[in-house]
């Protein structure tokens, strides 16, 4: 059966050009498999557990995308550093739910790879207990002919702090879908998202901070290179629920266009059902300066060396965070057979 | 002078921008292997033009006129080539390069200019030597690429990079400007060693006699609104300094 599923629908609707409201995915139901999605977990940082006593957060995809995540979550306590990789190999979704516990520090990387036509759905919740820190770096490395959607969703407590670093590099279509609440007082959320994308890939991003407690602090970065005929939109939402005195947010992006066919749409919106806070936003859209690939060049780098090498340095603030060297060569060989 | 000819500059002519606002008009400049020339010259008069020129920049267009690295007319070459060749540009105003440390961008440098690969061992012995040479601390090495550098320690790095990459030609644009005394002193030790230790020939590009301290001056170039209107030996340095450029500006 195939269906029509609408996605990444921003919460205001108030844009009159088409297609920046959202977007439509067609999705053959019957073709999503269990066992066409393996989760392999590594390090003993992460187990098994019962149930969640408490409400589940919402995610930012919308309510058709919901629709489609029938399957049972696997609910799991993050107690220290692990791993996580999420294999495709044909339609699936996979849903989890990762409680970090009261006040443990830990880091999450998760590898999505493999591949799915018709639709790769990776549904994450967490949930920050009080005082809890998280780091999950999250890379997506999917087949070139993949439909890959990624709802992340997280809810935070109180002096938690939740940091996502994510490399966006595979699939043919994808979308991110990230909200992040932060429910409790003093809570912190930090957001750096790269992506590179060439051929007629397309990203379409919304990520959602939503401050609903006192003192809470967001800050969303999202940035990219778009080559060829690449499409990007980024739907960035600062939602600032009444009674969220004294938050803050912040987004931004750094886009760079390799292209003069590339389609780059922004599309930032800070929503204030409270007044004490404050929201920024902020794009840098251009192509590198001439004066960086000339003074590369007078260092005997040529032109297109001096592009990857200026590229290359933009993703090492990412990769750099990598300590498995493997995953990190992998990465750059990528990156490196994208821009040769 | 009997040194052979590595740069010989004829009659150039250059532009810059839309407007091809006319910059450098009959430039003529011979320097020998192994010499060291001075130019000088007003605010604006065109000295970095003619670094930037020498140099590759595609923002300066040559209008008439060549330029001839060791017998070979570079006039068309893009920067990267001309860097293979042996020349060096240390900028008036060296660029930040986020994301990629001066470490691992010196030794990709040196492995596109000598065509070889370097190993770490061998590059690592090369980098400590220019460090200790112009007294710089190794910790900047592991930053990115001159980000957050100050004005004196960019124009350090440059010397750094001088160093480690041991071009035929090096030119220096007002490297000495943004500098402390002591750091000058410093600086003018390690283009010396260039100068010794590699037999270098140097451009010099300056407004401080302090920097020419450890070197012996071949020649002094006087550049006033592109026109190199005077050329004479290390006494005109001297010259300039008392009297300034009065002289040939007045009239
Ligand atoms: N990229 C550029 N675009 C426009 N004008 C320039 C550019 N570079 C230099 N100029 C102009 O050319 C003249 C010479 O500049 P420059 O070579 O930097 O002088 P100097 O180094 O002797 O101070 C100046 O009038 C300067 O404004
Ligand atoms: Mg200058």
């Amino acid at each position: 059966m195939t269906d029509v599923y609408n996605i990444n629908t921003s919460p205001a609707l108030t844009f009159a050009k088409l297609g920046m409201n959202g977007d439509r995915i067609s999705v053959n139901t019957s073709l999503i498999k269990k066992e066409n999605v393996e989760q392999y977990i590594f390090g003993n940082g992460i187990t098994d557990t019962d149930d969640i006593d408490e409400a589940l957060p919402g995610g930012a995809a919308g309510q058709d995308i919901d629709r489609l995540l029938s399957t049972e979550s696997r609910i799991m306590t993050v107690k220290g550093n692990a791993g996580i990789t999420i294999s495709f190999s044909g339609s699936g979704v996979i849903r989890r739910v990762l409680k970090v516990a009261r006040g443990v520090e830990a880091e999450v990387v998760e590898v999505v790879k493999g591949k799915a036509p018709d639709i790769a759905l990776n549904s994450t919740s967490y949930i920050l207990e009080k005082n809890a820190r998280l780091k999950l770096i999250r890379i997506q490395m999917l087949d070139k002919d993949t439909l890959y959607v990624d709802d992340l969703r997280a809810k935070l407590h109180e002096d938690s702090y939740l940091e996502v670093v994510r490399l966006d590099l595979g699939s043919k279509r994808s979308y991110i879908a990230s909200k992040v609440s932060l429910e409790g007082k003093n809570s912190e959320y930090k957001a750096h998202g790269d992506y590179l994308l060439n051929g007629s890939q397309r990203l379409d991003i919304n990520m959602i901070a939503e401050h609903i407690a006192p003192d809470t602090v967001s800050d969303m970065r999202c940035d990219g290179v778009l080559l060829d005929s690449a499409s990007k939109i980024f739907r960035g939402v600062l939602d600032f629920k009444s009674g969220c005195k004294g938050a803050k947010g912040a987004e931004n992006e750094d886009v760079i266009l390799l292209s003069e066919d590339v389609d780059n749409q922004s599309l930032p919106m800070i929503l204030c059902g409270e007044e004490d806070v404050e929201g920024n936003h902020g794009a840098s859209v251009g192509k590198i300066s001439d004066e960086i690939i000339y003074y590369l060049m007078t260092r005997g780098f040529d032109e297109e060396a001096a592009v990857r090498l200026i590229i290359r340095s933009k993703f090492n603030n990412i990769t750099s965070q990598l300590k498995n060297s493997d995953l990190r060569d992998v990465i750059n060989r990528q990156i490196d057979g994208v821009l040769s | 002078m009997t040194n052979e000819i590595i740069l010989e500059i004829k009659d150039l002519c250059t532009t810059v921008g839309e407007e091809k606002t006319p910059i450098l008009r009959n430039v003529d400049l011979t320097v020998g292997r192994g010499e060291t020339h001075i130019i000088m010259g007003p605010n604006g008069a065109g000295k970095s033009t003619l670094g930037f020129t020498v140099m590759g920049n595609p923002a300066y267009e040559i209008e008439s006129g060549k330029i001839f690295f060791e017998g070979e007319d570079i006039t068309d070459l893009s920067a990267d080539k001309r860097a293979v060749k042996g020349i060096f540009l240390s900028f008036q105003n060296p660029i930040e390069v986020p994301g990629i440390s001066m470490r691992s961008f010196l030794k990709s440098s040196l492995q596109q200019i000598t065509g070889k690969r370097i190993k770490y061992s061998e590059f690592n012995k090369t980098l400590e030597e220019a460090l200790s040479l112009i007294n710089m601390d190794p910790s900047y090495v592991d930053r990115d690429v001159n980000v957050g550098f100050s004005g004196g320690e960019k124009k350090k790095a440059e010397i750094l990079q001088l160093l480690v990459l041991r071009p035929k030609l090096a030119i220096l644009d007002e490297t000495d400007s943004g500098l402390d005394v002591d750091a000058v002193r410093t600086v003018s030790q390690g283009i010396r060693a260039y100068k010794e230790r590699y037999g270098g020939t140097l451009i010099i590009i300056t407004h401080n006699a302090a920097i020419l301290e450890a070197l012996d001056v071949d020649k002094t170039h006087v550049l006033v609104k592109g026109k190199i209107v005077e050329t004479g030996g290390a006494d005109l340095t001297d010259e300039i300094n008392r009297n300034g450029f009065e002289k040939y500006t007045d009239g």
